[in-house]
This record gives C-alpha cells, sequence and structure tokens, in this order.
C-alpha cells in the first residue's frame, strides 16, 4: 500500500536511482532519492569506489541545477542580426523542427563547400562526456574542435607529462602507502578535479596515518591549509625550485634509485655531443654502456649486465654520456641559490625539503603486497594546474616530475601514482584491457589516452591544417589560436585555406572560459552562424543564432562516466568500478539530450555510416557490438552495445540501470605495474632535439619563432612573460585559483552554492597579502582594481590574509558573470580571466599551453 | 571515412587481391593510388618500420585492429560469410584544437 506523502496523498512512487554527478568532471558517483517523480535528494553512492557513499557540496547542489527556473527550456532563434557583448540577440521561441532543419541545412551547406569551415566547441566541466561530440566532428570531417579553456588552461602541459612520464592524464600520491608528498600548485585530494571526492577520503585518511603533506602553492588554500608545511613561492616558478631539488638530490645528497634509472627510463642511454643518442647502426636503437663488457649494446639486449649511469664512453669514434650523467651536470647550475633568487623560496628550505623527500623515498627498500615483493618508495611529487598554468608548463611539469623519476618513485608502491595506466579488464570478459607498451627507443606510450593523438612518439610535425595548428605542434591538445587576437594573422602567414563560418557549441561559454572577453568576443564574431546547447543563457549565447535547450547531467543517460579510467577514476588499490550515469529526473518543457540530437542531426545530413563508425571508434566497439554503418541508432542502443561489448551480454543497459555500477577487485600488477611492465620513461628527452627542428623548419618559414630552449632535451627554468615586465608600477602576479564551491564558472548560478560563497571570504573576493595592502593604504574589505602591465582592468572587494604570497594577487574560481539571464551568478565575484592576453607570445611553443598569470599593479 | 575521404577525395573503393594478402600489402597499395596523404594518416612513419597511426582506426570484416596483425593475411567473409571479400573500414579521429 502507498505510504501518505507530507499533503496526506498517496505516495505512488519512491526510488534510489543509481547515476554518475556530472557538476565537474570528477563524475562521483551519486543516488538521487525520487519520490512521485521528483528528486528530493542526492547524495554519494555507497556501492560504487568512485566516491564509496560521499560527495561533495557541489554534488549535493546538483539538485537545484534540475529545477533551477533560469533554465533554457525551448529552442530559441536570434532575431537581432546585430552581435555583441550587451547586444540583446532578441529571442523568439521556435520548434524542435524548425531549429534543426536550419542547422542541418546550414552544415549541409558547409559541409559541401569545405567541412573544416565548421568549428565545434565543448565544454571542460562535462569531460568526458563532451568528447562524445568530437565523434560528429570525425564524422563531418571537420579538425576544428577544441575544449574551450580546456587544455589551455589546466593541462596541456600536465597531461603530456602525465602521460609520457606516467601514461596518465595525471597523477596523485598513493595515498595508502604515501609517508611523504609535496604538491606544487595542486589540490589533489583537497578540491575539484579528477576523482575528486574519493580522493578527498584518500587523503584525509592518510594524513591521519601520518602522511607529511608539503604544499608549494602562492596561495594557503585548500591544500596547504591542511598540510604540514606550506611553502609559499613566487608566481610562475615552480621549475627553478624543483630543479635546485633534483641537484640537491643528485649532487648534494647522492641520493637516486640506480636500478630504477637503468632498467626503467632512458637515464643509460648513451648521448653524442650533438645532444642525440648514439645508436646502433644497423637498428637505429640508442646504446647503453655494458660496463661488465666494455662495450655499448642496445638498449633492449639481454645480455646486458651492468648498464652506466656515469662517465664518458667512446662510441662510433665520439665520446657519449649517459643521459644520467647529463642530467646531473645539468642541474649543477640550479643551486638552491640560484632557485632563491628566482622562486623568493630560502635555499635552507630548498636544500631541507629535498633532504626530506630523498629520505622519505627509501631507496632500494621493498615492500610484500599480496605475496609479491614490490619496490617501497613512500614519497610523491604532485603537480597540477597552478604549477603548470604558465608558458613554461612542458619544462614545469618535466622538472616536478624528476623528481619521482630519480628517486624510482614512480608507479610503485607510496610513489606518484598514475591514475589507472594499467587495467586488465572485468575478470569475465577482460574488457577492458589496456596496458602501456614500449614504443620508439622503448620508451613508453600510454595504453589508452583521453583523445586519439597519444602524447608519445609525437606525431610528425605539419603544416597545419586545423584553426589551431596542433599539426605543427604534436605536444598539444588544446590551442588558444581556436580564439587568440593573432589567430587571422597566422592564418594568413601559413595559407589557411579556409575560414571558420560556423560554430556548434556544447555548454562551453567561452567568452570567460579562455582569456580576455574583448579578443574572445572579436573571435565569435568571425563566425556566420552559430548553434548552442546550453542549460543556461550566458556571455557566449549573446553571439549565438539558434539556442538548443539541453538536458542536465541528471537527465541523460552516459554508459562509461569514468572512462577512460586515467581520467576521473579513483587511483591506487581497491575496487575497479564501472558506473552508468543515467536519467534520475524526467525531461520536461522541451530539453533534450543533445547526444540523441546530435545523432539525429547525423543521420538527417545523411552522415549515418561516418556516424557509427567514429562512434565505434570512440567507444571501442567491434564484433558483434559493432555499430552498422548502414543503420541508425538510438543513444540508448548505442549504449547498451559499449556496456555488453565490456562485461557480456548479460550486464546489458537494463542491467546497469538497476543495479547503477559493476566493480571487481583491482590487482597488485595493475596498481603497482612499473615492476611489471618492460617499459622506459624519458629522463632525457632526446626526442625535442628532432620535433624542435622539424616545428622550427616549418615554423620559420611564416614567420614563427620560439626560444629553442623550449625544445631541449633537459628541463629548464623560462620566465613567464609576466615576470619580463620592467615596469616597476606593475609589481605583482595576479593568478587564479580553482575554487573548492565552484567548478569554473558553470556553476555560479546555483543558489546553495552562492549562499556558501557569500559566507566563504574568499569565494567571490581578491586575496591580498595583509603586509603588501597595508603599504598601499589597502584595507581589508574594499574595492580595488587589478590593472595589468597590458592595460586590462578587473574590480573587486579585497580579502586580506598572510595566506598569500606578498607578490600575489589570487583570485578564486570564474566568477564575474554579467549576463542577466543568471541572476544568481550577476556581479559576483571577479573575472579573472579578463586580464589573460591570448596570443602566441603567451603561449607554449611545445604544448600551446597559455600563460595564466600576468603582472600587475592594485589600486584603490 | 571522416577526414581521411576529404583528404583523398574518395570515401569507397574497391580493391582486387590474390588470397593471402596482408593488411600492409594492401595498405601500401593504397598509398601508391591516393599517395603520402594516405600514407601520413594511416602509418606513423614514412619509412620502415612503418606502424599504424594510433588516431586512425582500422576496421577488417567489423573487427577493430593493430599493428600485430599488419603482416598477416587479410581474412575473408566480408560480405557475407564465405565470401571471398574483406570489408575495411578507416576512421580517422582527430584531437581537435
Amino acid at each position: 500500500m502507498a505510504a501518505p506523502n507530507g499533503k496526506g496523498q498517496a505516495v505512488r512512487e519512491d526510488r534510489w536511482i543509481p547515476s554518475a554527478c556530472t557538476i565537474c568532471y570528477g563524475g562521483c558517483s551519486i543516488r538521487a532519492h525520487r519520490v512521485d517523480g521528483t528528486v528530493v535528494k542526492i547524495e554519494g553512492n555507497p556501492a560504487s569506489p568512485v566516491g564509496n557513499g560521499k560527495i561533495c557540496a557541489k554534488g549535493l547542489a546538483g539538485i537545484m541545477l534540475l529545477y533551477d527556473p533560469n533554465r533554457v527550456n525551448y529552442p530559441l532563434r536570434r532575431t537581432n542580426p546585430k552581435k555583441g557583448m550587451g547586444v540583446d540577440p532578441g529571442w523568439k521561441r521556435i520548434t524542435w523542427e524548425e531549429a534543426l532543419e536550419e542547422i542541418t541545412v546550414r552544415m549541409e551547406k558547409i559541409r559541401a563547400e569545405d567541412p573544416r569551415q565548421l568549428m565545434i566547441q565543448v565544454t571542460t566541466t562535462l569531460a568526458p562526456s563532451s568528447l562524445l561530440f568530437f565523434t560528429f566532428g570525425w564524422a563531418f570531417g571537420t579538425p576544428n574542435m577544441w575544449v574551450a579553456g580546456g587544455g589551455i588552461h589546466c593541462g596541456n602541459g600536465a597531461h603530456a607529462v602525465g602521460g609520457i612520464m606516467h601514461a596518465s592524464w595525471s597523477l596523485v600520491p598513493d595515498f595508502k602507502h604515501c609517508n611523504y608528498a609535496i604538491y606544487f600548485g595542486a589540490s589533489k585530494g583537497h578540491g575539484a578535479g579528477h576523482a575528486s571526492t574519493p580522493n578527498m577520503e584518500l587523503a584525509a585518511d592518510a594524513r591521519v596515518r601520518g602522511m607529511r603533506m608539503v604544499v608549494v602553492d602562492p596561495i594557503c588554500n585548500f591544500a596547504a591549509s591542511k598540510a604540514n608545511e606550506w611553502v609559499p613561492i613566487r608566481v610562475g616558478t615552480d621549475a627553478a625550485m624543483a630543479l635546485a631539488m633534483v641537484n640537491c638530490l643528485l649532487n648534494e645528497f647522492g641520493i637516486y634509485d640506480a636500478e630504477y634509472l637503468k632498467s626503467k627510463t632512458n637515464g643509460p642511454y648513451l648521448v653524442r655531443p650533438d645532444g642525440t643518442h648514439a645508436r646502433d647502426p644497423q637498428s637505429g636503437k640508442p646504446l647503453v654502456w655494458d660496463v661488465a663488457a666494455g662495450m655499448a649494446k642496445t638498449h633492449d639486449d639481454a645480455s646486458v649486465k651492468d648498464a652506466a649511469l656515469l662517465g664518458t664512453y667512446t662510441v662510433n669514434g665520439e665520446a657519449c654520456r649517459p643521459g644520467f650523467e647529463l642530467l646531473r651536470e645539468h642541474v649543477k647550475s640550479h643551486s638552491p641559490e640560484w632557485a632563491e633568487k628566482i622562486t623568493g623560496v630560502s635555499a635552507a628550505t630548498i636544500r631541507r625539503l629535498a633532504r626530506e623527500f630523498g629520505d622519505a623515498a627509501r631507496v632500494g627498500s621493498t615492500i610484500v603486497l599480496d605475496g609479491v615483493r614490490l619496490p617501497y618508495r613512500p614519497a610523491a611529487a604532485i603537480y597540477f594546474r597552478g604549477a603548470q598554468g604558465h608558458k613554461n608548463s612542458s619544462h614545469i611539469c618535466f622538472a616536478i616530475d624528476l623528481l619521482n623519476q630519480v628517486v624510482g618513485a614512480a608507479d610503485v608502491v607510496g610513489g606518484a601514482l598514475g591514475f589507472n595506466p594499467v587495467c586488465h579488464g572485468h575478470p569475465e570478459t577482460g574488457r577492458p584491457r589496456y596496458v602501456p607498451r614500449a614504443e620508439r627507443d622503448g620508451l613508453m606510450t600510454p595504453g589508452t589516452w583521453m583523445l586519439p593523438h597519444l602524447p608519445y612518439p609525437p606525431a610528425e610535425p605539419r603544416h597545419p591544417d586545423s584553426m589551431g595548428f596542433i599539426e605543427l605542434f604534436p605536444l598539444s591538445h588544446v590551442s588558444p589560436l581556436m580564439a587568440s587576437a593573432d589567430q587571422e594573422q597566422w592564418w594568413q602567414r601559413f595559407d589557411l585555406p579556409y575560414r571558420p563560418k560556423m560554430l556548434l557549441n556544447y555548454g562551453a561559454n567561452s567568452l570567460m572560459s579562455v582569456g580576455n572577453k574583448e579578443t574572445v568576443a572579436e573571435t565569435l564574431g568571425k563566425f556566420d552562424f552559430i548553434a548552442s546547447f546550453d542549460l543556461f543563457l550566458n556571455e557566449f549565447s549573446d553571439f549565438a543564432d539558434i539556442i538548443l535547450p539541453d538536458a542536465s547531467y541528471l537527465e541523460v543517460l552516459d554508459p562509461r562516466p569514468n572512462f577512460p579510467f586515467i581520467f576521473n577514476h579513483p587511483a591506487g588499490p581497491g575496487m575497479w568500478g564501472w558506473p552508468i550515469r543515467q536519467p534520475v529526473a524526467p525531461l520536461t518543457h522541451e530539453r533534450r539530450s543533445a547526444r540523441e540530437v546530435l545523432l539525429g542531426v547525423a543521420y538527417r545530413m545523411g552522415l549515418g555510416p561516418e556516424m557509427n563508425m567514429a562512434l565505434n571508434v570512440f567507444y571501442g566497439l567491434d564484433g558483434p557490438q559493432m555499430l552498422d554503418p548502414k543503420r541508425t541508432y538510438t543513444f540508448e542502443e548505442v549504449a547498451d552495445r559499449e556496456l555488453q561489448h565490456k562485461f557480456g551480454p548479460e550486464h546489458d543497459l537494463a542491467w546497469f540501470k538497476e543495479h547503477g555500477v559493476i566493480t571487481w577487485p583491482k590487482k597488485v600488477e595493475e596498481v603497482y605495474w612499473r615492476p611489471f611492465v618492460d617499459v622506459r620513461v624519458p629522463i632525457y628527452w632526446e626526442f625535442m632535439i628532432g620535433l624542435g627542428a622539424k616545428i622550427r623548419a616549418i615554423a620559420a618559414t611564416r614567420g614563427m619563432t620560439f626560444d629553442p630552449a623550449y625544445y631541449s632535451p633537459l628541463p629548464e627554468w623560462l620566465p613567464c612573460p609576466a615576470h619580463e615586465v620592467k615596469d616597476p608600477r606593475y609589481d605583482l602576479y595576479a593568478f587564479y585559483y580553482r575554487d573548492v564551491l565552484h567548478t569554473n564558472g558553470f556553476t555560479m548560478e546555483n543558489p546553495w552554492l552562492d549562499e556558501a560563497s557569500r559566507m566563504d571570504p574568499y569565494s567571490y573576493r581578491i586575496a591580498l597579502n595583509t603586509e603588501t595592502a597595508r603599504r598601499r593604504g589597502i584595507r581589508d574589505g574594499d574595492t580595488v582594481w587589478i590593472e595589468s602591465a597590458a592595460g586590462r582592468r578587473v574590480s573587486g572587494r579585497v580579502r586580506l590574509t598572510e595566506g598569500i604570497h606578498p607578490e600575489g594577487v589570487g583570485i578564486a574560481a570564474c566568477a564575474g558573470h554579467w549576463t542577466r539571464h543568471q541572476p544568481v551568478a550577476q556581479g559576483k565575484g571577479v573575472f579573472f580571466n579578463d586580464l589573460l592576453e591570448v596570443d602566441y607570445e603567451h603561449t607554449n611553443p611545445v604544448n600551446l599551453n597559455l600563460d595564466l598569470c600576468a603582472k600587475v599593479r592594485v589600486t584603490k | 571515412m571522416g577526414p581521411l575521404a576529404n583528404a583523398i577525395r574518395t570515401r569507397e573503393t574497391v580493391l582486387a587481391g590474390a588470397a593471402g594478402m596482408t593488411l600492409r600489402e594492401l595498405l601500401d597499395r593504397l598509398e601508391a593510388r591516393y599517395g603520402a596523404e594516405f600514407g601520413h594518416r594511416v602509418f606513423r612513419t614514412a619509412t620502415p618500420p612503418r606502424a599504424l597511426q594510433m588516431h586512425t582506426r582500422i576496421f577488417v570484416n567489423g573487427n577493430a585492429v593493430d599493428d600485430a596483425v599488419l603482416d598477416e593475411p587479410l581474412s575473408t567473409g566480408g560480405s557475407e560469410p564465405g565470401s571471398s571479400d574483406v570489408l575495411i573500414y578507416f576512421m580517422p579521429g582527430a584531437s581537435g584544437g
């Protein structure tokens, strides 16, 4: 018999529905309590290892997104042909049929002319789900796709280095066994991001267990406030400190893991005087010097008894030295005293931390887990957005990761773990299965990756065909040239034979998520037509021609919210979990799932075969589950095939809808895989020499130049443009940090999170050092102007704190919305990105990361 | 399909080959027909040993294949069981940006 609800009426439905959160890209497992069709509560799903029943404040607040009265509910057509910031589009409600017909006709015309004229833009907030949209681009035939703001802000450097050194998108300390973790500009386990909630639990338990935590960061917030030690560092100088620490380990303390370096890195590969590897003339393989045999042998020669890490050896008539020796010599000039001048961190502190890290690594020790004796290196150096968000992001991440590599603390017990680089699959099917493998020169390539192009070996640089020039810079993921001030100049110089005409957007608000709004607005003005799937009208919407009302993450199906596991599945020992995301509330108004709509558009355009094959690639479908190019499918059918392909016919979509998640135990050789997989990682990036030369040969003919130091095989600290501002009036470094209460700009409209943010001293204010403020006559709560050396300005109220570097100006998240369509968000906080230049000069010429700091002055 | 079809300006083609032809031999023939643009999008390098591009997936008779089968004879039965046809799809992914 139905129970009465609070109004005395019979309750017809009372269900808990398992699903997955997507209020950030962490994708934590949730369950939603639905009563008579209304979701009344969201909490963590205890059946899933992706959170173990825990959920953060943002996840709890997702219910407010579902029922927000300001959501877009109907397709809209702009009536005002004039576009621009603040220009009223004159929205008119239209039918879905009218909207899809116009979009389809325009896309068919573009495809017939030149498919590259279509640009697809997706939000990073919903990744990896949003990457599904790239399949439409593959089917359509355009290379112009980007995650607006993603990549250039979060990980063009960190992800590539994570892939090259750990076969993973990112890394964390092995929270279960690590005794000493040093974080460089990262908040893993203390904030938003990949596997955020599971990591919070793991990090908290690790701190209780006694893991010592040191946080190197300009601001003492989410991670540093819970650490044993906060090391305030000058913005953008992390590489200098890391290199000095490596120097201390190698040259002052003699702490390094020779066995690891010999067998698991290219440290013993011999290097010629020109910096390239000495190679076997027949096979072309790099050579090592076998001390026991007194001769050079190929790196994979099983007869090598003892590969030299140090010394000089004559090979092919040339004096050659192992890469490790060159690293050791290279860092000699990077003393703690040198680093102190750059970083502001005292030489004594750098030296002490290096000693602590080296001692904590316990080089040579082993531990037995599950009956297997394994290397035990309970120390980890972690980097992410803060450290890597600079022009020199590739070398910054490389330098920091060398700390792990020299002591052998990479993907072993207690060390720095990539997020799940190895998976042997479910016991019943062996799927999903992926393992890193040895590629060119015996160096590692990931077993799976988030994007089609793997970070190693880098592709051959080519004359650019895409708007972002990623063909020219193969170590890049995402390019600022998609929305840069100088894009037309570069397109002309490189004779790009087309110009963008149409933009298809999925949830991104690029006007706020990239850089200063004037530059992005100018790039948006170049499109003849913009169609956008959105939950809310936002600043970007002012430039759109058609708005399509999207379904939220609580209203849609996604068969793989946490796969690839290298993105947002918790690392370390425990359980594997493959949850699904499914609708927990019925669709209302005229909202539709963008996935279904896009699939329908593809079929409508006659792109069915291409779209089905692109989906086969994206989901890895083949055999009986391969989508037939000649058929049409609903997205439910695609999801069903994906699940059956991975877990067998008994675990189909219906099974997952009921159970929510399938789990199985991780094996020790999956978690601590490095001793089990015959691959090496490069501590000497020889491949950069040839890569840089090839890129330069193409770029220089068109007037695109870069400092060759960016392509040096060993990392160097290189200054950001902000460090080179000479005008003494601009004496502070502005930076932003990810607020634990928000996901970029996406959550600013959420009333619960807004309420929490108004109680938080920093979410909506500018953090400024107390003494710095006093010298300027600025008091707590004053409204100030932050002005960049390039003349860009933002305003906000200051919060004074001792917890920020005296030269730092810290701004939270991506706030400062000005759209009237988000009344909760409007006018709250500070729009940091408005201070950022978006051009090639501020872009890393290796991975195209955008420089995310600005030299500023603060005035009342 | 996708960008590959655009680049070589052909979406579908039929090749006659002897029984026992390997995938590598087939790709070499296609490269000879469609030029370096095809080779670049399918092979990682222009010179031997030529591994397959990781971002271009190849399906042979409905099964995704990799370097491991490059030098094995192509399996038949592409159009229907027992036929001597081999049905091959090329679908390049792109990272975008």
